[in-house]
């Protein structure tokens, strides 16, 4: 006979791993969500303007230059994405794909993402050489797609967004494999009507120009606060 | 959300994101991922809940929808063996283990069902609307599961209570 009050009692023993949950409040504790500040806000905007001068400088220097003047403000949309707002209005998202590797911890294969660890793989990769780790925020959709064996991986990190409407838009991907492991960085892509008349696709492109960005934008952030 | 008001739900209402989870996948090691993904999504969440109640229902509708985003993945086609549960999760109280292996035994829908209507209280209506099905549909997932649960623990305890008549030797 089916008993609710046991099963109750059996339900409450049923509990998350205590440090999970507080390692997951002290991870959005390190999340800014306001507004970025106007000295952080040209900062990024610069970082991100250094990377955009490898695609997109070399076909439209002019335009490049009168856009980085125009730039009004960034704003932190989730962890992953930025929205750009120049000061004639025109916006444009900036979405940063992960740093993501798989590791080898005495045969196991371990996911890292960001520098943590995401997921044990070994069992996926020995039986269907195939591993996806999705990561979503309010509107961004990270897919890492993993395939091959624990020596020999390609790891594919596609970054798109969920429009309003529920449609799935794609800004673009990058790919990281066991041999290109220890050069490989996190990129950022771009993408909105802006870019329209640029003859560089760079929403697809800039996975090509991949500058670290986070390091830039903390490293320069800090001193010039300090000042 | 402030990181006050998140941290307070966060340690609130993991326990309970992780049992819908749970309840569903039957995977310790996935419900701790659905619990993290639904909290981060807690976190980002930007209109006020209009009560605790309220938030108390978003969170439950968005760990039953994120964990059959997980049971739909192809990555789980392959089934999660009931071993898996056993490991990490039976009760030490050997009636309460029996019960909720029970549970865990019915299929994802039913299990549901079972935790958020027994468990978390929930109306057969607020049941529906979680698990995004009809009340009727609902009903039925209740009733076929304590059909099925009935069945179960008596059969257990049939098997557990059979007497083999000694033999009378002349």
């Amino acid at each position: 006979m089916f008993d609710p009050k046991l099963y109750r009692e059996a339900c409450r023993e049923l509990t998350a791993p205590e440090d999970k949950i507080e390692e997951i409040i002290a991870m959005t504790e390190k999340t800014n969500k306001k507004k970025f500040r106007p000295l952080r806000t040209a900062l990024v905007c610069a970082a991100a303007m250094a990377m955009m001068v490898v695609s997109v400088a070399a076909a439209d220097p002019e335009g490049f230059e009168s856009f980085l003047i125009n730039i009004g403000t960034v704003v932190r949309v989730d962890r992953y994405r930025s929205d750009v707002t120049t000061e004639d209005g025109e916006t444009f998202s900036m979405v940063q794909s992960p740093e993501a590797k798989v590791e080898n911890r005495d045969g196991r294969a371990i996911l890292v993402v960001n520098g943590e660890d995401a997921a044990d793989i070994t069992d996926a990769l020995a039986q269907d050489q195939h591993y996806v780790f999705e990561d979503f925020t309010e509107d961004t959709r990270i897919t890492i797609t993993v395939d091959g064996t624990i020596e020999k991986w390609t790891l594919v990190k596609e970054v798109g967004i969920v429009k309003a409407d529920g449609s799935y838009h794609r800004f673009g991907s990058d790919t990281v494999t066991s041999e290109t492991v220890d050069d490989a960085l996190g990129g950022i892509f771009f993408n909105g009507d802006i870019f329209k008349d640029s003859s560089v696709d760079v929403s697809e492109g800039i996975a090509d120009a991949e500058v670290v960005i986070s390091t830039h934008v903390t490293t320069t952030d800090k001193s010039e606060a300090e000042k | 959300m402030t990181d006050e008001a998140f941290a307070r739900a966060a340690r609130t209402y993991g326990d309970t994101i992780y049992r819908v989870a749970y309840h569903a996948l039957s995977s310790p090691h996935d419900a701790e991922d659905v619990m993290q993904t639904v909290l981060l999504r807690l976190y980002e969440h930007k209109k006020d809940f209009e009560s605790e109640e309220h938030m108390k229902h978003w969170i439950l509708r968005v760990a039953v929808n994120e964990s059959r985003r997980v049971l739909r993945s192809f990555w789980r086609r392959t089934a999660v063996p009931m071993e898996e549960w056993r490991e990490t999760a039976a009760p030490e109280d050997p009636a309460r283990a029996e019960v909720l292996e029970a549970v865990m035994a019915l299929e994802p829908k039913y299990r549901l069902a079972v935790y958020l209507y027994y468990y978390e209280g929930l109306s057969v209506a607020e049941t529906a609307a979680a698990m995004k099905a009809n009340v009727s549909t609902v009903q039925t997932w209740l009733l076929r599961a304590r059909a099925r649960l009935r069945k179960e623990l008596s059969e257990e305890k049939k098997e557990e209570s059979v007497y083999v008549r000694p033999e009378i030797i002349p």
